[in-house]
């Protein structure tokens, strides 16, 4: 348990964070207020309303893992603190607050890229972990395949160009009235379905050869179902969810696979909410075991947003010089 | 013994810090209509920096609830909770009403008022006794056009204060002819040394300060 002590902040959602971690990769508390029963009456988060609670929770948050980890501000090294993407008005809750912080007690600010975290997210449980690596982070927001040659520098391979694989999860879910979030919702009813019932289309990207794009498939689930339903005047929504989470994880191994004939790296690392998708966990594990490389991925805690894995992108980009000023804004739409 | 003053509300931002035997130390008011999460913590290092303060030196720190832009409120409060945090030091919370009545000090009844966009106002009145302002009737949202029949008691000599169109003004002079006077156009808008003596009092009043649950926006509006 060696090395400098980083307090992250991350507010960029609908969960309230705060974490102390040592070195980059050793967690020493991670408290999450999450206010998904406070988002679920209206299908989604409402930015608004996740305003409002970040304001009400974040010093309490930040006091309580202070105190899990024992130590007092004048114990730390830096703040940390996402930055973007996210919603504005979430994001700037976490953001005024480590500015203050740091101001005040003359700590380095360190502003982090959300997904850079994600990515970060697997060194808190596997800290013996050293690249060359890819990385494929999966969330409501993202999707980004990259391939990492040591730790602070990247390259990305391919994104998504219209929606997240995340975010098609939600929106299918929601469609077929299986409740928020949409991800878990999916992966529960697909048990019980057949994921071979229907094929739906692979998009053609052409020159992007790792680039993803889920819009389409959005759209042909959702024809199918209102197909189905003025035909047969029900909708097999076990069947549809199993074929359409295949479909996305079809993707998503396809390009992985593609990334590996270039990139003949030993390590996959998988982050972001999605890569708590056991369907998803168990057909990439399986493909790289085939082709004798390991497959990576956090527990669920450190899957979802948390504050540990802005500490720990913040204990490296720290030590590159990489801190930040006090006019750091919220960026919504930040891309790594 | 210095308190810090802060009220992002309104369009106009205010931070300004009070000396308990200097007087005012510092203040600044600034126009802000978007963008208050980025510029207000570098005014406020900067402020510091020119009066040769450290942060650390702070007794206290009073801020404005609102009524008001829900972000410029929210940024604001973040900001004086997390100092509260950072330097383990009392808090207290204040109407951005209350903060514009105090530009008001003559004695007469104080009619606080901010435009909140179509026709709709967030208002309060108050009494000036005792070198503050006192409500007589509690912080509201409503449409200009029902300010009315609660304030006929108090309007034969009625000071309007605030930030809000021409047109709200007019609405006004029609109620109540003849009856309306405005302060110098410059206090009608948040001043930051008013704003820091203000959480002085608050001090003399409540030196523990108060409950950090008491320290939210005063939206007057649901989320959803």
């Amino acid at each position: 348990m060696a090395g400098d002590l980083i307090l992250g902040i991350e507010t960029s959602c609908d969960e309230t964070s705060a974490a102390v971690v040592a070195g980059g990769r050793y967690v020493k508390s991670n408290i999450i207020a999450s206010q998904i029963n406070l988002h679920r009456e209206f299908g989604g988060v409402v930015p608004e309303l996740a305003s409002r609670k970040h304001l009400e929770l974040l010093d309490r948050v930040i006091k309580r893992a202070l105190e899990k980890a024992e130590v007092d501000f004048s114990d730390l090294s830096g703040i940390a603190v996402t930055y973007g993407p996210g919603l504005v008005g979430s994001l700037l809750i976490g953001i005024v607050a480590a500015k203050t912080l740091s101001w005040a007690l003359g700590l380095p600010l360190i502003g982090v890229n959300h997904i850079l975290g994600h990515i970060y997210s697997n060194l808190l449980e596997h800290p013996e972990l050293e690249p060359p690596l890819l990385c494929l982070t999966v969330s409501g927001g993202h999707t980004d395949l990259l391939y990492t040659e040591e730790w602070g520098k990247y390259e990305i391979l391919g994104r998504t160009r219209d929606d997240a694989a995340g975010e098609s999860f939600d929106k299918v879910a929601r469609f077929l009235g299986l409740g928020y979030p949409g991800g878990p919702a999916i992966e529960r009813i697909s048990e019980t379905g057949d994921a071979e019932r229907f094929s739906f289309p692979i998009a053609d990207l052409g020159e992007d050869r790792f680039g993803f794009s889920f819009s389409g498939l959005k759209t042909a689930v959702i024809n199918l179902a209102h197909n189905l339903e003025q035909k047969e005047g029900r909708v097999p929504e076990a069947d549809i969810a199993a074929s359409f989470q295949k479909t996305v994880v079809d993707i998503l191994l396809e390009k992985v696979e593609r990334a590996l004939n270039d990139f003949p790296v030993d390590k996959v690392l998988l982050a972001g909410g999605v890569a708590a998708n056991k369907y998803l966990r168990g057909r990439l594990g399986k493909m790289l075991r085939e082709r004798g490389a390991n497959l990576y991925y956090p527990s669920l805690e450190y899957c979802t947003d948390n504050a540990a894995m802005i500490a720990g992108a913040g204990y490296f980009l720290l030590n590159q010089g990489k801190t930040s000023s006090l006019d750091l804004d919220a960026n919504p739409r930040l891309q790594l | 013994m210095m308190i810090l003053g802060i009220d992002t509300a309104t369009s106009t931002g205010a931070m300004g810090v009070y000396h308990e035997e200097e007087g005012v130390l510092g203040e600044l008011s600034f126009r802000v209509d978007r963008g208050h999460g980025r510029i207000l913590n570098p005014l406020l290092a900067q402020l510091f920096s020119h009066i040769k303060l450290d942060v650390k030196d702070l007794k206290g720190i009073v801020v404005g609830l609102g009524p008001g832009s829900f972000t410029g409120t929210r940024v604001g409060i973040t900001l004086a909770r997390s100092l509260t945090l950072a330097l383990d030091i009392p808090i207290w919370g204040l109407s951005t009403l209350e903060a514009l009545a105090i530009n008001c000090p003559q004695g007469q009844p104080i009619l606080s008022l901010l435009d909140a966009r179509n026709e709709r106002v967030y208002w309060g009145l108050y009494s000036w006794e005792e070198y503050r302002p006192i409500p007589l009737i509690k912080d509201r949202a409503g449409n200009i056009e029902d300010i009315g029949p609660e304030i006929e008691a108090y309007c034969a000599n009625l000071v309007v204060v605030g930030e809000y169109p021409n047109s709200y003004l007019k609405t006004l002079e029609k109620k109540f002819p003849g009856t309306i006077s405005m302060p110098p156009v410059f206090n009608n808008q948040l001043r930051g040394g008013a704003i820091a003596h203000a959480g002085f009092l608050r001090y003399k009043d409540n030196p523990e300060g108060e409950n950090l649950e008491r320290i939210v926006p005063r939206y007057m509006k649901k989320a959803v």
